[in-house]
């Protein structure tokens, strides 16, 4: 059969992986995609292990499995996909003390319905393996290679079709690998198993977007319709026209008294049925609202100003922007969906009237380096940070530093942070903000920042120029006028404060669940920004992580602290959705090292090896362990800069995916002809790599974030190209010159490989959020460091020549 | 004038936190036995049939159901008396009076669950259309800190199940529900008549102008469907000394932060972050008011 049906069953693997998180994310919510990968990893692991086990059946046997595999991956993979769309699984009732053991079990039901396949589909891939020791190499870059050219397909069809057809679609390389057994009777099958099973999964598709999700409500009102729907690898884009929806702003409670008009209708843009954007219904002109906007106060402040928006809001922050006063707005607006619709209109939305004052950009929070210095105020959008996860970049200190080093001098910067959730986010950004300022060598940060509030949404406001009176005479008659709080400036009387508070914010202990009503109203916010500003530890500190967002560590939703695990899982029903992803990964990890132990454990009750060969276990433990481990830590911090740097999430998650594993399978094809100490030497070059990226890539990324698209595209496949060659190396490398081909280690090797791979994510994930990425890059080198310490090829050969 | 507004709007958020005090001074209430004895499984099957929800139960089902409410009410009280130092006895007997089990519907699969109801670990149901049932603790702490009076004229932007306007008819004097899922409140819509609740009205359609056509405003607005701003339309129809809720969070999660609105003198609009319903009042003036004293009814 050759290797082809190997390489179509990688892609098919990969493929689906990739198409099942995006279903999640769909469905479901994406921090669940985690758990996909980890039932995937799972299954490959575990055929890895049973293939040591059954080695000497299945070698036997070998070719007639290979030829019956693929009808039965069609079979597992469609029923499989079948079961996950009838599963009821609600996220929410996990987060639920009463109900959430409930879930466990649906999330148990995922495991049977996707298992038989990965796992069907790691037999095949390890069984290729063994019957093919001799050409390891070979077949490693089929392997790789098609999981590669498997990630880019996922890519390519999100351009056409929803994330509920991917699966079915990707059951065709299956389909495929199946006709490759030129035995007449299995290809009918196959080709009956392929039609029944997409006849099913299309015609009777029961895959839906679950009624906890934001666009459930408004899509089934009266007179709801969908006006425009976007298919893209970034997410499903639907356009909403009813009657809900309203511009995203946040607006003082005293419009009415201020004669002011509400914010007008819209139409509602959700992308994977979480809504982002406004678009604009009608073709009003004006924003006769905007006066009572939280966010109107810089306006005030600086009459006719040159303004930077980060983010367009859908077009509505420009004509807010127009209608406060601004001169000239630029608005920097990475959604190509949403740029698309502001400029061209989408399903009927009203596009923005072209201006000569208005300049709209497609750039992401970094790439400041291509806009003339010299703006008077830099405005974040408040429904930024939302609209795609790279966008949180702007609310690190690095991005933040940038935006305050092209004001003028008496410019505003303009923070949004939502405390509907948890007010200690904004004592995050407040620290982020001092780290910055102390990076541009401020020298009292605390005199250059204002903030004040709503009962849900808070700005801070950041000035080259110390507060004035003047201007703090302004802030407070501001917020006086529209029942807004003001929070702190560098003088601000907060006990004096207390008895003109419009919003009471009473303190709230997280860990002991205590609600200190003993001064009301109060201001808890208030209460602590002042301790933080003035150097101090603020009380909310003992429960967040209250440590400045910074490039290495970007996330936003990272405010609680893994160890104090037991509080945060007592107090998990008020947790906001995006702090989720933290413990699903911490589920995740503990499952997977379970696992891993596991599998490490075959060994010891496999068939009779040798007890000398038994005693070099340990070596090759830890070189496949540490192998498995280095391999995703390094694949882990590509995918997440890539994603920074492209500003794209989905785009440097394929990128990075799809050339890692070509390039990494270029590299298994050359390890053949690698001389027998290129292990040491190429790990050996693989840490120092790390180390090199680890050291340069945040000058690098941030010097170069204003190059045009196709530039940044190939800077980082010269960056990613050269690292896999050398990560493709290794493992084929070990498997062939260790000794461990014709032997049992081979199918187990694949299994602890996998295993660890499994434990590599979430392991990752946490590690980046803890300690951040330049962390986990050392890890890996360490890793790799370990690799060559522990020698396993040498301690095997010698043990060979000596017996 | 400034130091008048400030200490008036002192005394405003004051009598806020003070409100579920004043009940304080009220007898202490007590659980009736039989908790509801005009209602009868005849009752509830017709009731349901008239609502277009067709149900079938035994006798002994129902009676289990109804053993189990003295246990769930006497779970309420010790609940809302943790939470906020009393339990006002027009909610516990609203409480006692409005069956929940004719309210555990879901109204997409058209299946009734009955004898879920009162479960001694309260917790959301599903009815359908992404809405829920909230849990009935959750909805005690609500329907108390609303602080209905006989009287009052009450708006609730989310009907649901109907149970919340169910509960806050039997207090005020009517009460006005706006469901936006159009199928939901359509079927929601017949459940009121068939229990006698005439004083209750809903409809389908945009809360966001609230209810307009009722003259004088309303004491109580519940808005479930916020999004970055109260409605600003609602606060024109909330009569002075009125309160508009609105919970923040899913009902599925139970977690939910509520937001408690008033209007001043000058029209001015202030709001208390109220975390109560899920976390336990610490220090404050819960502990340094007495302890009321009992009076007898």
């Amino acid at each position: 059969m050759g290797l082809l049906p190997l390489f179509l069953v990688s892609a098919a693997a990969t493929g689906i992986e990739t198409a099942l998180t995006r279903y999640f994310a769909l469905s479901k919510y994406s921090e669940y995609g985690y758990w996909v990968i980890s039932i995937v990893m799972v299954g490959l692991a575990l055929s890895g292990v049973v293939m040591a086990l059954c080695r000497e059946w299945a070698l036997r046997h070998g070719q007639a499995i290979l030829r019956v595999l693929p009808l039965l991956m069609l079979i597992a993979g469609g029923l499989g996909y079948r079961f996950v769309t009838q599963n009821p699984f609600n996220p929410l009732l996990l987060q639920n003390s009463t109900t959430w053991s409930s879930q466990l079990g649906n999330i148990g039901l995922y495991y049977l319905a996707l298992l038989p396949f990965f796992f069907l589909i790691g037999a095949f891939i390890s069984l290729s393996f063994m019957l093919n020791e001799s050409r390891i190499g070979r077949v490693y870059a089929a392997d790789l290679i098609g999981a590669g050219l498997g990630a880019g397909l996922v890519l390519f069809l999100s351009f056409y079709l929803s994330p509920f057809r991917l699966v079915p679609a990707l059951l065709a390389p299956v389909g495929l690998a199946a006709l490759c057994v030129r035995r007449w009777p299995l290809i009918l099958a196959a080709i009956a198993a392929f039609f029944a099973v997409e006849s099913v999964l299309i015609f009777d598709d029961q895959a839906t977007i679950s009624e906890t999700k934001g666009i459930y409500a408004p899509s089934h009102t009266q007179n709801s319709r969908t006006l425009a729907e976007v298919l893209s690898p970034r997410g499903v884009y639907d356009l909403l026209d009813d009657f809900t929806e309203r511009a995203d702003v946040d607006v003082s409670n005293d419009a009415g008294l201020m004669n002011l008009p509400g914010p007008p209708r819209t139409f509602g843009l959700y992308r994977d049925g979480t809504r982002i954007a406004a678009l604009p219904s009608d073709d009003a002109r004006g924003a006769a609202y905007a006066p009572a906007l939280l966010g109107a106060l810089p306006y005030q402040l600086l009459p006719q100003a040159r303004v930077l928006l980060i983010g367009s809001g859908g077009g509505f922050r420009v004509r807010e922007a127009l209608a406060l006063g601004a001169a000239t707005v630029d608005a920097l607006e990475p959604d190509p969906v949403i740029r698309h619709a502001v400029i061209a209109g989408l399903g009927g939305s009203t596009p923005l009237v072209p201006d000569p004052h208005v300049t709209l950009w497609n750039a992401g929070p970094l790439g400041l380096a291509r806009l003339k210095p010299g703006y008077d105020l830099i405005d974040i959008s408040s429904d930024f940070l939302d609209q795609a996860e790279a966008n949180q970049a702007a609310f690190t200190s690095e991005a933040i530093a940038a935006d305050y080093g092209i004001l003028t001098r008496g410019g505003i910067l303009s923070i949004p942070v939502s405390i509907r959730d948890f007010p200690a986010y904004a004592l995050r950004v407040l620290a982020t903000v001092e780290a910055a300022l102390t990076a541009r060598g401020v020298a009292d940060p605390a005199a250059h920042i204002a903030v004040y509030r709503s009962a849900w949404n808070v700005r801070i406001l950041v000035s080259p120029e110390p507060w004035t009176g003047q201007r703090v005479k302004t802030l407070l008659k501001f917020c006086d006028d529209r029942s807004f709080d003001v929070v702190y400036y560098k003088g601000f009387d907060v006990a004096g404060a207390r008895a003109n508070i419009y919003n009471d914010l009473p303190p709230v202990d997280f860990a002991s669940g205590e609600v200190d009503n003993s001064i009301s109203p109060d201001d808890a916010l208030a209460n602590e920004a002042v301790v933080l500003m003035a150097g101090g530890k603020p009380p909310s500190a003992a429960d967040f992580d209250l440590r400045p967002i910074k490039i290495d560590r970007p996330a936003y939703y990272s405010l609680l602290k893994l160890s104090q695990l037991g509080t945060v899982l007592r107090r998990l029903e008020i947790l906001p959705q995006p702090e989720i992803a933290q413990l699903v990964n911490v589920a995740v990890l503990v499952q997977a090292a379970l696992f891993a132990v596991f599998v490490l454990c075959i060994p010891f009750f496999a068939k009779k090896p040798p007890n000398r060969a038994r005693l070099k276990t340990l070596p090759l433990i830890i070189g496949f362990s540490a192998l498995g481990l280095g391999f995703l830590f390094i694949e882990i911090v590509f995918i997440d800069r890539a994603s920074l740097y492209l500003n794209d999430r989905t785009l440097g998650f394929a990128l990075v995916l799809t050339a890692m594993l070509v390039f990494s399978g270029l590299g298994s094809l050359l390890a053949e002809r690698a001389p027998p100490s290129g292990f040491a030497a190429i790990a050996g070059l693989i840490a120092l790599s790390c180390v090199l990226v680890a050291r340069g890539e945040q000058p690098v990324l941030l010097a170069t974030q204003g190059w045009p698209l196709y530039a940044r595209l190939c800077l980082l496949m010269a960056a990613i190209a050269p690292i896999s060659l050398l990560l493709g190396m290794p493992f084929p490398l070990l498997l062939a010159r260790g000794g461990v081909t014709g032997s049992w280690f081979l199918p187990w090797a694949w299994g602890l490989n996998g295993a660890m791979s499994v434990v590599a994510t979430p392991l990752a994930n946490l590690l980046a959020l803890q300690s951040g990425f330049k962390a986990v890059l050392l890890c890996a080198a360490m890793l790799y460091i370990i690799c060559v310490v522990a020698d396993p090829t040498r301690s095997w050969l010698s043990e060979r020549k000596a017996s | 004038m400034t130091e008048l507004v400030s200490l008036s709007r002192r005394a405003l958020l004051g009598s806020a936190l003070a409100a579920p005090l004043i009940g304080a001074a009220q007898a202490e209430w007590a659980i009736p036995k039989p908790v509801n004895p005009n209602w009868t499984l005849d009752r509830y099957l017709k009731a349901m049939r008239e609502s277009g929800r067709q149900m079938n139960m035994s006798q002994q089902a129902f009676d289990a159901i109804q053993a189990r409410k003295p246990a769930a009410l006497a779970l309420i009280e010790s609940y809302l008396k943790a939470h906020l130092g009393h339990a006002d006895p027009a909610v516990m007997q609203a409480f006692a009076e409005v069956p929940r089990e004719y309210y555990h519907y879901n109204y997409e699969w058209h299946s009734a669950t009955p004898s879920e109801a009162y479960e001694d670990k309260p917790k959301p149901w599903a009815i359908g259309y992404g809405s829920a049932l909230s849990d009935y603790l959750g909805q005690a702490y609500m329907s108390q800190v609303c602080a209905p009076k006989p009287g009052d004229i009450t708006l609730e932007i989310g009907t649901g199940s109907g149970f919340q306007s169910s509960l806050l008819s039997r207090i005020a004097a009517h009460s006005y529900s706006i469901e936006i899922i159009e199928p939901l409140g359509q079927q929601v819509a017949k459940v009121f008549k068939p229990l006698g609740y005439d004083n209750v009205q809903s409809r389908v359609g945009d809360g966001y102008y609230g209810w307009p056509e009722v003259q004088g405003g309303f004491d109580i607005i519940i808005v479930t469907c916020a999004a970055q701003y109260a409605p600003p339309d609602l606060f024109k129809q909330l009569k002075p000394g009125g309160r508009m809720l609105i919970p923040i969070g899913q009902p599925f999660k139970r977690g939910q932060v509520l937001y408690v609105y008033r209007r001043d003198q000058n029209g001015k609009i202030h709001s208390r972050r109220d975390v109560g319903v899920f976390f336990i009042p610490m220090t404050g003036a819960m502990m340094k008011t007495p302890k009321p004293s009992v009076t007898p009814t």
